[in-house]
């Protein structure tokens, strides 16, 4: 009980920043400290986004299609790559150096390419974000598995147990907490993905949403689908946090 | 029935011999101690019968079947309980029997009276971290049974707990073996606990490691309550030390 109240103001506080935020913004505006074509208030942001509400959630259904799917296939080939570099040791010390220096390379600078090779539908899109969100899933869980204690897999294999049974009762369920971190991040990326794929080319999706208002000059609007677009990766991240507490229920008693 | 031969078990790592033609025997029903000092061999000893590694000479026979180098044969309980913390005590005691290709409705069947046998009703749908040192340990047991009735190999298995602790469960190790008894084979390095538990008592010392001595505890295990407070506690364990040669 005692540990109660500081933990509701611990909560309170960033939803109050925020609050605070906004309310400094508000009055930046409203006094015409910066004309208002440059930056809307929160109000005319607001506004925007009820008005083109209906646009907005059609856009948003696109990319977050798309961001699902290429997110969907991220973690089956972060999965794969970090299944193969556990069991073959040549592959781990010859792919890894290479998925590092992957990672160097600016998304903006392949997306183009992506485009050039694949079009304007889904396919660069989906390719674009499965590059963008394999790596923390395959850095984590092949940690994960090259982790796992010793002396319990001396155990299992003193009963007798298979490769495997050994990844099945050890190593996956014990890679679980860093693949839900990695996830966290991947979900976020994945979203990020979409959009700046959309704005290279595309018919719909908040991308492309962002490129046309921008290109009218509607601040407001771009400032709203900013908004829509950080909200669905928070809302994202927290279904993440769900899922995580129903498959690791043995969290929630530690 | 389970008797257990060792036949001069030789085992060298690429820069050290680690054994030399260890011999020993587990009768049926036995619970059999190999004392030693730290780093002597005794968890090799284990990794070879457990199949776990491959001697250089020698051979282990299971009643009489050479298992040398085949794991799965015998029971092995290590030095910490691990139970794996993401699955319930039910489904860490039944992992044996999953490994066996056991369904897990049978395996949770074939466990289920043995909960009480082990102390450990109300704690199989539990989660490791919440149960204590010697209830973990006491679930690691029941683990190791599952794993085979017949013969264990038991990796200083109180070492981890507090010594009030490590009293009852010694206590409790003795009760349950009574009730249904497993040859057991099990390494310590603590005097005391090698003479209370044992029937027999094989000294390893030396490097490479060999076998240098047996004693023999003849008071019967039922009547081992206290046992450390009597002089004939303290003749075995002076015979102990003599073999031991720190006397």
């Amino acid at each position: 009980m005692k540990r109660k109240s500081p933990n509701i103001i611990s909560k309170l506080l960033p939803f109050a920043a925020v609050m605070i935020l906004l309310v400094v913004w508000q009055i930046v505006c409203s006094a015409g400290l910066v004309p208002k074509y440059l930056l809307p208030s929160p109000v005319d942001v607001f506004k925007a986004f009820i008005s083109d509400f209906r646009l907005l959630m059609e856009h948003a259904l696109v990319t977050l299609a798309e961001a699902m799917l290429g997110l969907f296939a991220g973690i089956v080939v972060g999965f794969a790559m970090a299944l193969l570099m556990d069991r073959f040791e040549v592959l781990y010390l010859s792919v890894y150096p290479l998925i590092i220096l992957s990672q160097t390379i600016p998304t903006v600078a392949i997306a183009p390419l992506l485009v050039l090779w694949f079009g304007y539908e889904m396919t660069p899109k989906i390719l674009l974000i499965i590059l963008t969100t394999f790596f923390p899933i395959t850095i984590s869980l092949l940690s994960g598995f090259r982790s796992a204690d010793t002396d319990t897999i001396r155990l299992l294999q003193s009963m007798g147990a298979d490769r495997m049974q050994i990844f099945r009762y050890v190593k996956f369920p014990g890679a679980l907490p860093q693949f839900f971190g990695s996830l966290r991040i991947s979900v976020s990326y994945a979203i990020v993905g979409a959009v700046i794929s959309e704005w290279l080319g595309g018919f719909s999706g908040l991308g492309v949403y962002m490129t046309r208002v921008k290109k009218s000059f509607s601040f407001d609007k771009m400032f709203a689908v900013i908004f829509l677009i950080s909200a669905a990766s928070l809302l994202l991240m927290k279904l993440v946090d769900v899922i995580q507490k129903k498959v690791m229920p043995w969290e929630e008693s530690l | 029935m389970a008797e257990l031969e060792i036949r001069n078990l030789s085992f060298a790592y690429e820069d050290a011999d680690v054994l030399r033609d260890v011999n020993l025997v587990l009768h049926d029903r036995e619970i059999v101690c190999i004392l030693g000092a730290s780093g002597g061999g005794k968890t090799t000893i284990f990794n070879l019968i457990a199949g776990l590694l491959f001697p250089g000479e020698g051979r282990i026979l299971l009643n009489g079947r050479d298992i040398t180098g085949t794991s799965g044969q015998i029971s092995y309980m290590l030095q910490k309980d691990l139970l794996l913390p993401y699955r319930t005590i039910e489904d860490n005691v039944i992992l044996p029997l999953l490994v066996r290709h056991v369904s897990k409705k049978a395996a949770r069947e074939a466990a289920s009276p043995l909960f009480a046998e082990f102390g450990l009703e109300g704690t199989q749908k539990k989660y490791p971290h919440q149960l204590s040192g010697g209830m973990r340990q006491r679930a690691a047991f029941l683990r190791t049974y599952l794993f085979s009735g017949e013969a264990a190999l038991l990796d200083e298995p109180f070492s981890a707990l507090d010594t009030m602790t490590k009293g009852d469960m010694h206590r409790w190790y003795l009760d349950v073996m009574e009730k249904i008894p497993v040859s057991t084979l099990f390494i310590t390095h603590d005097i005391d606990e090698a003479i209370i538990l044992s029937d027999r008592v094989y000294i390893l010392s030396g490097k490479p490691g060999t076998i240098t001595g047996e004693v023999k505890i003849g008071r019967p295990k039922t009547e081992r309550r206290d046992f450390a407070l009597t002089t004939e506690f303290l003749e075995y364990k002076k015979q102990i030390l003599e073999l031991l040669g720190r006397k």
